[in-house]
């Protein structure tokens, strides 16, 4: 991996989204017009669609078919529980021990 | 007000325990992905966006275009112009005190909505405890994971899926419609796959757009 490229990615990175945070700070005066906060609302949904979509096929181990499906099973389980941002840590937690365990075996 | 209360708010302290373990599992990740450790660490550092940060390791690793990469965190964060409008329209800080708009997450923005209006300095005894925890545990977390074994690190790279799916999951129970922006986003990504790289953005942009041109029943059900 080029240190250059990946310099290029944090610096581009972070001053889009530090533009994205400040400029509302200095210019937001009216509400957002609700079609364009509408589609803000979806992007992420959206973006983490895609995500899933492109990154588990690769998520799959050779030889270890059980290991998506039980990754995605704890994930669902503890992400559908109430209680704030530990689930989705305990969720992440679980599913990396569920890696573990099944290349252990 | 006691001496510790004066430099912390109380609110930032479940913010920051709960950020610890998964700025940790970002660093850990990152390394088990091969990336040099400074690269999570100046994610966390300067971009401080959990979801966009995971999403631009996951497609470095895979090795999506630069412009792939960069307009996809983009994308990502484009919520928190939203939360930032929110926020501000609220406060009346004079303009220098608004860079620590650069402070402001889901987590921050939520909890410092709740209740009055925070002056500045209120916010800033809110912001910089989560902020100091994220960059910290991703430090642990890359440092840590150059030395532990590759079978744990191995298992921490399926945790990157997982918290997208637990992420998923979290914004569809708060805003039910946006199944659907998820679905199209995964299927128009699939779809467009024989365009390489550019399938992502395209997904997350139609995914959004078919979220947009479904009827909000709700508003129409406003007089």
């Amino acid at each position: 991996m080029s240190s250059v490229r990946l310099l290029v990615i944090v610096g581009a990175t972070a001053v889009g989204t530090a533009l994205l945070r400040y400029l509302p700070a200095l210019f937001a005066t009216r509400p957002a017009p609700h079609r364009l906060e509408r589609l803000l609302q979806a992007v992420p949904a959206a973006a983490l669609g895609a995500l899933l979509t492109q990154s588990a096929p690769t998520a799959l181990p050779p030889g270890h078919p059980l290991t998506l499906t039980l990754a995605l099973a704890a994930a669902l389980v503890l992400a559908v529980r109430p209680g704030g941002v530990l689930w989705p840590v305990a969720g992440a937690v679980a599913v990396a021990a569920t890696g573990l365990l099944l290349h252990w075996t | 007000m006691s001496r510790v209360t004066r430099i912390v708010d109380p609110r930032a302290v479940p913010i920051a325990l709960g950020y610890l373990p998964v700025a940790f599992a970002f660093g850990l990740a990152a390394v088990s992905l091969h990336t040099p450790a400074w690269f999570p660490i100046l994610l966390s550092f300067f971009v401080y966006a959990g979801a966009s940060q995971f999403a631009a390791l996951h497609l470095v690793a895979t090795g999506s275009p630069t412009l792939t990469v960069i307009l996809a965190v983009w994308l990502i964060n484009l919520r928190m112009a939203l939360e930032s409008v929110s926020f501000f329209r609220r406060v009346h800080w004079p303009r220098p005190p608004r860079a620590l708009a650069l402070w402001l997450t889901d987590e921050t923005f939520v909890a410092a909505s709740l209740g009055p209006a925070p002056e500045h300095w209120e916010f800033l005894r809110m912001a910089w405890l989560p902020y100091a925890v994220w960059v910290a545990g991703t430090v642990l977390g890359a440092l840590l994971g150059a030395i532990l074994p590759n079978l744990l690190k191995d298992a921490f790279g399926i945790s990157i899926d997982a918290l997208f799916i637990t992420l998923l999951v979290s914004t569809v129970r708060d805003n039910p419609r946006t199944v659907w922006a998820a679905l199209a986003g995964g299927a128009a990504t699939v779809l467009t796959s024989p365009l390489g790289g550019w399938s992502l953005l395209l997904g997350m942009v139609l995914g959004a757009l078919v979220h947009l041109a479904i009827p909000d029943a709700r508003r129409e059900a406003q007089p």
